[in-house]
């Protein structure tokens, strides 16, 4: 498989307002790389950037996202398994909008990102030095951002409710572990972004993991009480 | 028109009671947490004792690679940062002078925009 479509719709992230350059990359391979500075700055912060994964990862925290706003710029990271989209902004920029289209164009590559290197890989350019112009049409970019959000939903307060119900029959850590399992198990990237009705399917099946019958009923009827108050 | 300003509402009045109408009195964000450093000694206040001290861990952290890129981006500091991961978010603002730092600690996410509106108050 080929990473252009991965790279075109990287490229089209660019034509959002306030853009200044944009990053597509995982681990020390560069799949596309448009900056508003030389290539060998742009190489050392992916380096840092990565470094400063790393270590994420080293103390089993999924990072998802990270904004860091300078006095001169805005930098944002969207992250996806080893995947990171990282963008350069100016003030001008809807950082929320951004981090949303990148996480769909994320989420849409994931296949083909999931099977590529990490390793270090030369950039496409040709052999005479002439870098390879990727050109992306505003449809590109419609597409990606029609189904970007910017908002994100109640997960956080779902959670804690389901941890809630859960920890009538099980010890805190035991319960999170479970919803992170039923997480991994559907496939969900990201619950923040699912809509309403996927947030309580959600909830819902982490409770069915519950052996007992009765105590499942009890809990799913709980559950259903304690997320009546929350504003979807 | 003078800026609105949002203070503490157990900041002291003025003698006559008065207030202007561009200052508005507000409860503290009790999951606030602030990180100030003074002549080499840290120190951290607000927010429950784990939030604080991951609060405190992720300033030193994201602290350590802002300088690296500051340098490498050709700029001077760390004002905003923000990083959410699958249990919640951290928000991370400087103060004015330079070691000093606020934020919250949350569970929950919230937009990029609702966290940079909140940290300006």
């Amino acid at each position: 498989m080929s990473l252009n479509s991965a790279i075109t719709a990287a490229a089209s992230l660019q034509r959002l307002d306030g853009v200044a350059g944009v990053m597509l990359f995982k681990g020390r391979h560069t799949i596309h790389r448009q900056m508003p500075f030389s290539d060998t700055r742009a190489e050392e912060l992916r380096e840092i950037i990565s470094q400063m994964l790393d270590g994420y990862r080293q103390v089993r925290r999924k990072i998802r996202q990270i904004y860091l706003e300078f006095d001169g710029g805005v930098l944002l990271a969207v992250v996806q398994d080893e995947s990171v989209m990282l963008f350069f902004l100016t003030s001008r920029a809807d950082a929320d909008l951004a981090a949303s289209a990148a996480s769909v164009m994320l989420n849409d590559h994931a296949g083909i990102l999931n099977t590529t290197s990490s390793d270090a890989q030369p950039l496409s350019r040709h052999a005479d030095g002439i870098e390879e112009l990727v050109v992306t049409s505003p449809r590109a970019l419609s597409q990606i951002t029609e189904k970007a959000e910017p908002t994100v939903n109640q997960w956080g307060a779902v959670r804690k409710c389901v941890e809630g119900v859960l920890g009538k029959v099980m010890g805190r850590a035991q319960a999170s572990n479970l919803i992170e399992r039923t997480i991994e198990e559907a496939g969900i990237s990201d619950p923040y972004r699912l809509t309403v009705t996927d947030v309580r399917k959600l909830a819902a099946s982490v409770i069915e993991h519950v052996p007992n019958t009765s105590k499942r009923r009890q809990l799913l009827v709980e559950l259903d009480v304690a997320m009546e108050h929350l504003k979807f | 028109m003078e800026p609105t300003r949002i203070i503490p509402i157990s900041s002291a009045r003025t003698a006559s009671g008065a207030q202007p109408s561009n200052i508005v009195r507000m409860e503290p964000d009790p999951g606030l947490i602030k990180m100030e450093s003074a002549q080499g000694r840290e120190s951290v206040s607000g927010g429950d004792s784990e939030s604080a001290q991951r609060f405190a861990g992720e300033v030193k952290y994201v602290g350590y690679y802002a300088d690296k890129l500051v340098e490498t981006l050709g700029m001077r500091r760390l004002e905003i940062a923000i990083v959410e991961d699958r249990e919640g978010q951290t928000s991370i603002s400087a103060g004015q002078q330079a070691g000093n730092w606020h934020g919250v600690v949350s569970s929950n996410r919230r937009s990029i925009r609702q966290v940079r509106e909140s940290l300006a108050r």
